[in-house]
C-alpha cells in the first residue's frame, strides 16, 4: 500500500496529539493523588485521607453520594467499578497487598459469596446496626445492606384484572400459558428469586414451579427487565417479572417508556403469606483494608439519611433505613409486605437454583 | 575486488524440504571465472547457491570464499559477512527504493557524493545512466536484471551467485543482457557461480560447467568438454539430441561413419555405443576419402538450420544438422563423414 | 562444543517469540490449565443440560457469520475494485464504516428498532390494526438476528482483506483470465477468488475469532453460545464457578485451535508472493442501467444497515434524552479511551512485528506455533481473559514488590496491578491477533528473495528489518494499528477489571448505562465511541483508496522523482509469460 502523504501527516498529527494527551491522565492522577495511579490507598503515605472502593454498582447516583462523602469528611474516594466476580477475584489476587477497603455489590448472593471467600472483616458500628434492620445485614457485621429492590409481577392494566394474579406461584399456573415474560436465568435477580422459591417450596416444589413458568413463557427469555415491561405494554404478553425500579425509571424516562409504563401495573406478590421477594445491594469492609476507619465512615455515610434519599430518589431503590422518603413513583406503588428471608439463604442456594433452572430449560 | 582463490565448495551435502539438494558436491570457481551449475528445474541447484550465500545453514561439508572458510563443521558466517553478491531469479529489487538506493544499499560506508558517483559509474556500465530516481516496478525486465546485477557488484563481492539470471527475459533481450553481464563479470574478476536449467545458456555463458543430477555433480568441465565429451548418454542428451550407433571394438578401433576411432582402454569384442551430435556429421554431395553413403529420408528446416534424417546402408538412422548451404533433397544419396574426435564412445554396461 | 553453541544460538533465536508469547498468552494458558481442576459436579451438570445448546448455537452462529461476511465482504470488495458504477468512490471507503460500531451497540439499536414493542412493529400494528399473532415478523432476538448483526459489524474485516488482495493481484492474472475467454463472473471465481483466498481466509479467521468471543450482542439477543455460557457461569456467586467458566473457555480454545489449524493449512497450501514485477491499472467493467443500480444498492445496503441505521437511531435517542453527565466528564472518558487505544495499538504493532519477523527469520515449526499461540486470546471472551490476566499479573506484581522490599527495605505495594500498564497488557492478550494478522499478511507479500538480497548485500538482520521490511510494511502496519485502535475503543471487559481507580472510558460508560438498561442515555457514549472509532476507520479507508498495487511505499522520503520518463512504455507491457506460470 502506498502511503498517502496527507494521510501520514494526519496520522502523525494524531499520534502526536495522543502522545501529548498520553501523559496527561497519569500526570493528573499523580499530582492529585499519587496513590491512585498504583492503586495504593495508604492514607498515611501522603497525608490526604482516602478510601478505596471496589464496586459492582454502576449508577450515576453513587458518584454523587461518594462526592458528598468527600465533601463532608475530606476523604477522597478511589473507585473501581467492574463485575462482581471479577472484582472479587481481583481482591483475592491482590492478596495481603490489596488496597481495597470496601467491596460494594448488588445481590445478596454475591455478598454471601464474598463472605464465603473470606474477604470481609467484621465491623462493629453502632450507627450501622442501629440504622439497618437485622435481616438486611450480616449478624457479625461482615456486610451491610444498602438498598432494597423488590422483584415483583407486572401486569397489563387493560388485559389482566387486578387480583387475577397474586402470588409468584401463580406464574406457573397453566391459565397464563403464553402470557408470561421474564428475562434469562443468567440474571442474578432471577436466580435469587428462584432461591426464595426453593426456600418456600423445597427443591421439588420449586422445580415444578420452574417447569410451569417455562411452559407459560410468551417468548424465549431475552432482553432486560425493561424489555419485559415494554413487551407487556406492547401486548407481547400479559404478565412480566421485573424489579420495581425499572418501572419507576421508565415512568420518568423517554416518552415511549412513559407511555409503556402507564399501561403496566405492579403487583406485590404473596402479600397474604411470606411477602414480595426483596433483594439487596450491600457492602462490607475488606479484610486487611489499609484505610479501615475511613471505610467504616464510608459505610456509615452510605446509610445516612441524605445518601439513602439519593439512592431512593434518583435510582428508585427502596432505602434500608426506616423513615427515609421513597421516590414518588415508589410511593405510588404503595406499601407492601417484604419476604424477610435472610439474604444469605438465597445466596447459599444460588448454585442449586441455577442448576434447577438449567434442568427446567429456563434459558 | 576479488582476491584469493575465489569459491571452493568442498564435499557439501544438503537436504532441503525433504529433497536432496546437494550430495557430496565439490567444485571450485577461480576469480574471473564463470561456473555454471546446470540441472533440471527443481533439482536443488538454487539451494546450493543459498548454502554458499549463507542463507541456508550448511549441513555438511565446507565452503570457502576468497581463501576464508565461511561455512564448515565449526563455522557459519552470516550472509552479510561472506562477501557474496546474489542475483535472484526475480531480481529482488527493493520495491520501495529507487534505482540509486537499490544499488547503493550494499555499498561500503562512504560519503554520499562518493556513493552517487559510484552508482552513476555502475549505471553507465549497464547502459542505464540517468535512471537513479526511477522506481523498480516501472523498469522493464531487462533493466531490472541489470540493476540487480549492478547492485550485487556494488559491494565488490568476491563471489557472485546468479540464480537463473536470464530466465525472465525474452530471447532477444536475453542475448544482449547475457553479453553485458558477462562483460561486467569478467571485468571485475569476480568468481561467479551461476545456476541455470538451460543448457544453451550454460554453453554460451560459462567458462566451466557442472552438470548436476539428483544433487550430485555428474560431470564438470569446460563447455567444449561437457558438450563434446559428455561422460554418458544422459549427459550428452542434456545438450540436445544425439545419434546412437551400436558398435563393437575391433583391434582397438571403433568404426564411425567415415573413419574409425582408436580405443585403448577397451578390449576387443566389447560392445560400445557411439554418440554423435547431429552437427558433428558432415554431409557431402561428392564422395571423399572414407566417407560412407546414406540416403536422405527427411528434411526439416528450423530457421537457417536444416535437420536431415539419414538412412545408412545398414538401415540405421542418423540425424544430421547442417546449415542450409546446400539444397538437399529427400531421396538423394549423400556422403557423410564424422571427425573422430567428435564421436563419444561409451562402453555398454550390459555387455559386461 | 559446536553443537552446544548452535543449540544455544537456536534458543537465543527463539527468545523474542518465546518471551512475547509467554507474556501475551499466559492468561490463556492459565485458562487452559483449569481443564484438570475439580468443579464439584458443576461440569457434569453443564454438559448434561446446557452444553449441547451452546455447541449448536455457537456452530450455527459461526457458520452463519462466516458465510454472510464472506458474501458481503468479498462481493462488495470485488464490485468496488473492479466495476464502475455510480457511488463507487464513496462506497469504496464507506464500506469500512461499520467497523466503528461495537456489535453490542448494533444489537441494542436493532432491538430497539425491530422488537415487538419497537417503532417498526408498533407502526405496523397501529397502521393495520393488528395485534400479537396477527402477523409474522422476523424475530431479531434469534440466532439469525445475531448472525445478521454480527455480520454487519464484522464483514469489514473480510472486505478489507479481499479488497487489499484484489488490488494487489497483478493485472496480468486477470487479463490472462480474460484472454482465456473468461467473463467477469468466471474471472472472479476462477482467477481472482483463488488468488485472494489466503487473504480472505485470514480476514475470515479474525471474524470467526471475534464471533466466538462475542458476548454482548449475543447475550442481549438471548442466544446461548459458549461465550454467553462462559460469562453466565463465571458470574455465579458460588464456589467452582470461575473454574467451570475457565473450563468452558478451554473448550472454546480447542475450537479456536482447530480453526487456526485449518487456517494455517489453507494458507500454507496457497502461499504465493507476487511474482509479477510490473503492474498497471486494474481493468474495470463499466456497469450501466439496472446492473449499475443493483451494484450501488448491493454495496450501499451493508453501509446503511451496519452504520447508517444504528447511527441515526443513536442520534435520535441522543436528541430525545442524552447522557446527563457533564461534558467535561465525557471529554475525560474520551481522552482515556484515546490514550489507551493509542498506546495499546502501538504496542500491539510492535509486538506483532517482533513476532512475525522472528517467525520469518527462523521459520521453524516452533516459531510458527508460538506466533499462533500469541494470537489466540482474540477468541476468548474478554471477561474470561480478564480473569486469566489477573493470575500472572498479580503473581509478577507480588514478586516485584517483594524484590523491591528486599533491595530497598520498603514495600512499594502493588505496582503493576491497577495501573494502566495492566490494561495495556490485557489488550495485548486480547488483540495481538489483529495486528499479527495484518503484519503477517504484509510480510508474506514481501518476497523472500528480498531478504536474501538484503543479507547478501551486507545487511545485518536488524538493518534488513529496518530498511527493507519496515518501509515495505508501512501500509500493513498502519492498518494493523488502526484496527487494534478501533477494537480497543470498543472493548470493555478487560478495561473494566484491570483499570486503575477513578478511571473510566467511553466503553465503560456505555456499558454501565446499558447494563442499567438506560439505552437512551447510553446513546451519547455510543455516538462518542463511534466518532472516535470513525477517525482511524476513515484513515484506513483513505489509505486503502490511495494504495496502488505494486507501489507500496513507492515514494521514498527525500528521493526526488526526477526521471520518470522511461517508465510508461514498459509499464504498459504486462508480463504475460509469468502470468501463465502463476495460473
Amino acid at each position: 500500500m502506498r502511503q498517502n502523504p496527507k494521510v501520514s501527516t494526519l496520522l502523525s498529527l494524531l499520534c502526536l496529539s495522543l502522545l501529548i494527551g498520553c501523559g496527561a491522565p497519569s500526570e493528573n492522577a499523580a499530582s492529585s493523588d499519587p496513590s491512585a495511579a498504583n492503586g495504593q490507598g495508604d492514607a498515611s503515605s501522603d497525608g490526604s485521607p482516602v478510601v478505596n472502593v471496589y464496586s459492582s454498582r454502576h449508577y450515576d447516583v453513587d458518584d454523587e453520594v461518594y462526592e458528598s462523602f468527600t465533601r463532608e469528611t475530606g476523604i477522597k474516594v478511589n473507585l473501581i467499578e467492574s463485575d462482581s466476580a471479577a472484582l472479587l477475584e481481583r481482591i483475592k489476587r491482590e492478596g495481603d497487598q490489596s488496597p481495597a477497603d470496601v467491596f460494594v455489590t448488588v445481590d445478596a448472593g454475591r455478598l454471601y459469596q464474598a463472605q464465603q471467600e473470606g474477604i470481609f472483616d467484621p465491623v462493629t458500628s453502632e450507627i450501622l446496626t442501629e440504622r439497618i434492620p437485622a435481616n438486611l445485614r450480616h449478624p457479625e457485621g461482615l456486610w451491610f445492606g444498602l438498598t432494597k429492590r423488590a422483584r415483583v409481577i407486572m401486569i397489563a392494566k387493560d388485559r389482566v384484572e387486578s387480583g387475577a394474579i397474586t402470588r409468584y406461584e401463580d406464574l406457573a399456573n397453566p391459565k397464563w400459558q403464553g402470557k408470561v415474560l421474564i428475562r434469562s436465568s443468567s440474571n442474578i435477580y432471577n436466580q435469587s428469586l428462584m432461591g426464595s422459591i426453593i426456600a418456600a417450596a423445597e427443591e421439588k416444589g420449586a422445580e415444578a414451579w420452574c417447569r410451569g413458568l417455562v411452559a407459560n413463557m410468551a417468548r424465549p427469555p431475552q432482553g432486560g427487565d425493561r424489555d419485559q415491561i415494554r413487551a407487556v405494554a406492547a401486548g407481547e404478553g400479559d404478565i412480566a417479572v421485573a424489579n420495581t425500579y425499572y418501572l419507576a425509571a421508565m415512568m420518568v424516562g423517554s416518552p415511549e417508556d412513559q407511555a409503556a409504563a402507564a399501561k403496566v401495573q405492579p403487583i406485590f406478590p404473596n402479600q397474604d403469606n411470606r411477602g414480595a421477594h426483596v433483594n439487596i445491594s450491600g457492602a462490607g469492609v475488606v479484610k486487611g483494608a489499609p484505610n479501615r476507619a475511613n471505610a467504616i465512615r464510608f459505610l456509615e455515610h452510605l446509610t445516612s439519611e441524605q445518601a439513602q434519599e439519593k439512592f431512593a430518589g434518583a435510582n428508585k431503590e427502596y432505602p434500608v433505613v426506616a423513615g427515609v422518603a421513597l421516590a414518588p413513583e415508589l410511593e405510588g406503588f404503595g406499601e407492601f409486605r417484604e419476604d424477610d428471608l435472610n439474604a444469605s439463604v438465597f445466596g447459599a442456594s444460588n448454585q442449586q437454583a441455577l442448576m434447577l433452572m438449567d434442568r427446567c430449560g429456563w434459558r | 575486488m576479488s582476491q584469493g582463490s575465489g569459491l571452493i565448495v568442498d564435499d557439501v551435502s544438503h537436504v532441503y524440504d525433504r529433497t536432496v539438494a546437494a550430495q557430496n558436491v565439490s567444485l571450485e570457481v577461480r576469480p574471473g571465472e564463470v561456473h555454471c551449475l546446470l540441472g533440471p528445474s527443481g533439482s536443488g541447484k538454487s539451494t546450493l547457491l543459498r548454502v554458499v550465500a549463507g542463507l541456508e545453514t550448511l549441513q555438511s561439508g565446507r565452503v570457502e570464499i576468497a581463501g576464508r572458510e565461511v561455512a564448515g563443521p565449526d563455522t557459519h558466517l552470516r550472509p552479510e559477512q561472506r562477501s557474496v553478491g546474489f542475483v535472484f531469479q526475480d531480481y529482488a529489487l527493493f520495491p520501495h527504493l529507487n534505482v540509486h538506493d537499490n544499488i547503493a544499499f550494499g555499498m561500503p560506508k562512504t560519503s554520499r557524493e562518493r556513493k552517487r558517483e559510484q552508482v552513476g559509474e555502475l549505471l553507465a556500465k549497464i547502459d542505464m545512466a540517468g535512471f537513479e530516481a526511477t522506481m523498480p516496478h516501472t523498469l522493464s525486465g531487462g533493466q531490472q536484471q541489470r540493476v540487480a546485477l549492478a547492485r550485487a557488484l556494488a559491494s565488490h563481492p568476491a563471489v557472485m551467485l546468479l540464480d537463473e539470471p536470464f530466465s525472465g527475459l525474452d530471447t532477444q533481450l536475453r542475448r544482449e543482457v547475457r553479453h553485458k553481464t558477462l562483460e561486467l563479470l569478467h571485468a571485475t574478476q569476480v568468481a561467479t557461480l551461476m545456476v541455470t536449467h538451460d543448457p544453451q545458456e550454460a554453453l554460451a555463458t560459462a567458462d566451466s560447467i557442472s552438470i548436476i543430477r539428483g544433487g550430485r555433480i555428474v560431470q564438470t568441465g569446460s563447455p567444449e568438454e561437457v558438450y563434446l565429451r559428455s561422460a554418458n548418454r544422459q549427459i550428452a542428451e542434456v545438450f540436445g539430441r544425439v545419434n546412437r550407433l551400436s558398435r563393437t571394438v575391433r583391434k582397438g578401433l571403433v568404426a564411425v561413419p567415415g573413419s574409425s576411432v582408436a580405443v585403448q582402454a577397451l578390449a576387443d569384442g566389447t560392445a560400445v555405443e557411439v554418440l554423435l551430435r547431429p552437427e558433428s556429421i558432415e554431409l557431402e554431395r561428392h564422395a571423399t576419402a572414407g566417407a560412407i553413403t546414406a540416403k536422405i529420408a527427411d528434411i526439416s528446416r528450423e530457421g537457417a538450420t536444416l535437420t536431415v534424417t539419414l538412412i545408412l546402408e545398414d538401415g540405421s538412422r542418423l540425424e544430421a544438422r547442417d546449415l542450409a548451404r546446400q539444397d538437399w533433397k529427400v531421396g538423394e544419396t549423400v556422403h557423410l563423414k564424422v571427425a573422430p574426435e567428435a564421436a563419444m564412445i561409451q562402453s555398454l554396461p550390459s555387455a559386461e | 562444543m559446536v553443537g552446544a553453541r548452535r543449540r544455544l544460538a537456536s534458543w537465543v533465536r527463539l527468545a523474542p517469540s518465546g518471551l512475547i508469547t509467554l507474556f501475551v498468552a499466559s492468561p490463556v494458558l492459565v485458562i487452559a490449565a483449569s481443564l484438570g481442576a475439580d468443579t464439584g459436579g458443576l461440569w457434569a451438570h453443564l454438559a448434561s443440560t446446557v452444553l449441547p445448546e451452546y455447541l449448536r448455537n455457537t456452530a450455527l452462529l459461526a457458520t452463519g457469520v462466516a458465510v454472510t461476511t464472506v458474501i458481503i465482504g468479498v462481493g462488495t470488495a470485488w464490485l468496488v475494485t473492479l466495476c464502475r458504477f455510480p457511488g463507487r468512490s464513496l462506497l469504496r471507503w464507506a464500506l469500512l464504516l461499520p467497523l466503528a460500531i461495537p456489535t453490542y451497540l448494533n444489537a441494542y439499536a436493532y432491538t430497539d428498532l425491530l422488537q415487538f414493542s419497537g417503532p417498526v412493529q408498533t407502526w405496523l400494528r397501529t397502521t393495520f390494526d393488528w395485534s400479537r399473532g396477527d402477523y409474522w415478523f422476523p424475530q431479531i432476538h434469534s440466532v439469525s438476528g445475531a448472525i445478521l448483526v454480527l455480520a454487519l459489524g464484522l464483514y469489514p474485516y473480510v472486505y478489507l482483506a479481499a479488497r487489499t488482495a484484489f488490488l494487489e493481484q497483478s493485472v496480468c492474472a486477470l487479463e490472462v483470465g480474460r484472454t482465456l475467454g473468461l467473463g467477469p463472473w468466471h474471472n472472479f471465481f476462477r482467477v481472482a477468488l483463488p488468488l485472494a483466498r489466503p487473504s480472505i481466509i485470514a480476514g475470515l479467521t479474525l471474524v470467526l475469532m471475534e464471533t466466538l468471543a462475542e458476548f454482548g450482542a449475543v447475550q442481549y439477543f438471548g442466544v446461548n453460545t459458549f461465550a454467553t455460557g462462559i460469562y453466565r457461569i463465571h458470574n455465579q456467586p458460588f464456589p467452582h464457578a470461575l473454574t467451570a467458566a475457565a473450563q468452558l473457555a478451554a473448550c472454546l480454545l480447542v475450537l479456536v485451535a482447530l480453526l487456526i489449524g485449518i487456517e494455517s493449512l489453507a494458507r500454507r497450501s496457497a502461499r504465493f508472493h507476487n511474482t509479477s514485477t510490473r503492474y498497471r491499472d486494474l481493468p474495470s467493467w463499466q456497469l450501466r442501467g439496472p446492473r449499475a443500480t443493483l451494484a450501488t444498492a448491493l454495496c450501499a445496503l451493508p453501509v446503511i444497515w451496519g452504520f447508517g441505521i444504528p447511527v441515526l437511531l443513536f442520534m435520535t435517542r441522543n436528541l430525545q434524552r442524552g447522557d446527563t453527565l457533564a461534558r467535561a466528564k465525557f471529554l475525560e472518558f474520551g481522552r482515556n479511551s484515546l490514550v489507551l487505544a493509542a498506546v495499546a495499538s502501538v504496542l500491539a504493532v510492535v509486538l506483532a512485528i517482533l513476532l512475525a519477523i522472528s517467525e520469518r527469520l527462523h521459520s521453524t515449526p516452533l516459531h510458527r506455533f508460538l506466533t499462533r499461540l500469541s494470537g489466540i486470546g482474540y477468541a476468548i471472551p474478554g471477561s474470561v481473559i480478564a480473569i486469566g490476566i489477573l493470575v500472572p499479573l498479580y503473581w509478577a506484581d507480588h514478586r516485584l514488590s517483594a524484590m523491591i522490599e528486599r533491595l530497598f527495605g520498603f514495600s512499594p505495594g502493588l505496582l503493576l496491578g491497577g495501573s494502566l500498564l495492566a490494561i495495556i497488557y490485557g489488550y495485548q492478550t486480547r488483540f495481538l491477533a489483529v495486528s499479527l494478522n495484518f503484519v503477517q499478511a504484509g510480510l508474506t507479500r514481501i518476497k523472500p528473495s528480498l531478504d536474501g538480497a538484503a543479507r547478501t548485500l551486507g545487511a545485518t538482520p536488524v538493518r534488513m528489518i529496518r530498511s527493507v521490511h519496515l518501509p515495505m510494511l508501512r501500509g500493513s502496519l498502519t492498518a494493523a494499528g488502526l484496527l487494534v485502535f478501533v477494537d480497543v475503543i470498543k472493548e470493555l471487559p478487560a478495561t473494566l477489571i484491570l483499570c486503575p481507580p477513578n478511571f473510566q472510558t467511553l466503553a465503560m460508560r456505555v456499558y454501565n448505562l446499558a447494563k442499567d438498561e438506560r439505552l437512551a442515555e447510553a446513546s451519547t457514549g455510543a455516538l462518542a465511541i463511534i466518532v472516535i472509532g470513525l477517525l482511524p476507520v476513515l484513515l484506513l479507508s483513505r489509505m486503502l483508496d490511495h494504495s496502488r498495487p505494486g507501489a507500496e511505499g513507492s515514494r521514498p522520503a527525500g528521493a526526488a522523482e526526477r526521471k520518470q520518463a522511461p517508465t510508461h512504455e514498459s509499464r504498459l507491457r504486462p508480463d504475460r509469460r509469468r502470468c501463465v506460470a502463476r495460473l
